[in-house]
């Protein structure tokens, strides 16, 4: 969790600085693509033999390797230029809100919280009550700015080590690299964007964190007609079938790398969900009962499920996967809940889908929020990208799994 | 263009040209090296590096193969304008000068 004394630090240049360097690097790259381009249609005019026809080719594979360099600059530039703005923005809420208890009778500890100090011991009883809300008021404002910048921070380095490990697809290039690595880290950079279909990118993130290839089995490039041939199974049935993808005209509005916006797998595989059932993805797909038939093909376990049980899953062998739901959750998180555990249920009750990375060391369990590492705003509040809860807090505030055995 | 459908002159120009860019390419490879490191806290993180380091491998590479390919046309453009001046047949040329074309 970020600290007051990290954030306050914190001087953007240096990300601006790389970022403005990255994007004249990519500009120059581009331009040297082009022009490797030109010296390629002109090169037949020079020199007409059969030889030709190769120095063709080479000119053009290296003027497209080039574009991808470019392309991937482009984007960290962008990933960077957002971070440093966004945790700049944080910067400035925090000294902001530090100066309002300047001259009061509070004590802030380095991680937001706010108490009274020794000083309010001399205040009428009522001073001291009113501002113990006050401190409770200010614990949370604090606190909900450390955890944006903290998200906004993960969330950059998400999206750097899946542009490391290639897991991008440049869409006009080729297949998307779906190495295990590749595979995993588009998972942790991944937010939802425009669908409503959290409970199927929760389960595609589960599946694909524990068991790689089954992506590599249900995703199959198809270098003829160069579309990705997406095995989907009936929502009620099971029955498998091939849906064509093109990754040139996905929808923009779908799963997409957060901070550039580009498409994944993950893209890739939604798509051919809202082509075989637009109404689970982009209508009330949330709170579909057969997303896990439609995903897996598999008959699941659905219950309030002990985190013995979620381990199990998770374990296997093979390792399963387990998507949690804030639809069973059996009380409302308070007002004050602290906001790194804050979980989505919308004013009108509407429910929200997150998949079980797994526990930490002390013990909690992590679910992922689909919408991505940043997090996001829902009604003034900021909910995380990642959630750390123990088994009494998730037995209040889900109390629900499908469980997805390992194949 | 000579009998032998090739501009020698044209094609070490071509060739010059595209040695230019290997040439560019290595200099945004060696640009990529001075990266701002920032405040330690909030460092460009290891991920940043990693990258860094793949694209200056990607560079090399690139600016290789394009300097690679501007020696073939220099070597080809050669070749021509000495067979040209020698008689010696068109095929004949290719085979000498180029080998495989890949």
């Amino acid at each position: 969790m970020m600290r007051i004394s990290t954030l306050t630090a914190f001087d953007p240049a240096a990300w601006d600085a790389t970022a403005a360097s990255l994007g004249q690097s990519a500009a120059k790259l581009r331009a040297t693509a082009t022009e490797l381009r030109t010296i390629a249609t002109m090169l037949p005019t020079v020199w007409n033999s059969r030889a030709t026809e190769g120095a063709v080719e080479q000119l053009k594979a290296v003027a497209l390797a080039t574009e991808g360099i470019a392309d991937q600059q482009k984007w960290a530039a962008q990933i960077l230029t957002t971070a440093a703005r966004n945790v700049a923005a944080r910067k400035a809420e925090v000294i902001a809100a530090m100066n309002v208890t300047v001259g009061q009778p509070v004590l802030v500890a380095d991680d937001g919280t706010v108490t009274l100090s020794p000083a309010a011991n001399t205040l009428p009883a009522i001073a001291r009550t009113v501002y113990e809300g006050w401190a409770r008021h200010m614990t949370l404002t604090l606190r909900e700015i450390l955890a944006r910048a903290d998200a906004e921070v993960t969330a950059k380095d998400a999206a750097m080590r899946a542009l490391a490990a290639e897991a991008i697809p440049t869409p006009t290039s080729g297949p998307i690299d779906l190495d295990d690595a590749s595979i995993r880290l588009t998972i942790d950079a991944n937010q939802q964007d425009g669908y409503g279909d959290c409970v199927t990118l929760s389960m595609l993130s589960g599946k694909g964190r524990a068991d790689p290839d089954w992506v590599r089995r249900h995703m199959v490039w198809d270098p003829a007609t160069k579309r990705y041939k997406v095995t989907v199974y009936d929502p009620v049935t099971g029955k498998a079938s091939t849906v064509s993808v093109d990754p040139t005209t996905l929808p923009a509005r779908g799963a997409q790398a957060y901070g550039h916006g580009q498409p994944t797998w993950m893209s890739v595989m939604e798509e051919a969900y809202r082509q075989q059932n637009p109404s689970i993805i982009d209508g009330a797909g949330a709170a579909h009962p057969d997303v896990a038939k439609m995903v897996t093909g598999q008959t699941v376990t659905r219950d309030a499920g002990s985190f013995d049980d979620i381990r199990q899953t998770l374990k296997g062998p093979p390792p399963g996967n387990v998507v949690v739901g804030t639809s069973g959750r059996t009380e409302d998180q308070p007002a004050d809940v602290d906001p790194t555990k804050r979980t989505v249920v919308t004013a009108t009750g509407g429910t929200h889908a997150y998949s079980v990375r797994g526990f930490d060391s002390a013990g909690n369990i992590v679910l992922q929020n689909p919408w991505g590492p940043q997090g996001g705003y829902l009604g003034g509040k900021f909910y995380p990208g990642e959630l750390h809860l123990t088994e009494a807090e998730f037995k209040k505030w889900f109390n629900t799994s499908t469980r997805v055995p390992g194949q | 263009m000579s009998t032998f459908e090739v501009s020698p002159g044209r094609l070490h120009a071509a060739a010059d040209e595209t040695n230019g860019h290997a040439t560019a390419v290595a200099g945004v490879r060696a640009d990529l090296g001075r990266v701002q490191p920032g405040n330690p806290q909030f460092r460009l993180s290891g991920s940043y590096e990693e990258l860094a380091h793949k694209w200056q491998t990607e560079l090399a590479e690139v600016s290789r193969e394009v300097a690679l390919i501007a020696e073939r046309l220099h070597a080809t453009a050669k070749a021509y304008s000495t067979a040209e001046q020698a008689n010696v047949s068109n095929a004949d040329v290719m085979t000498r000068a180029l080998g495989d074309p890949r």
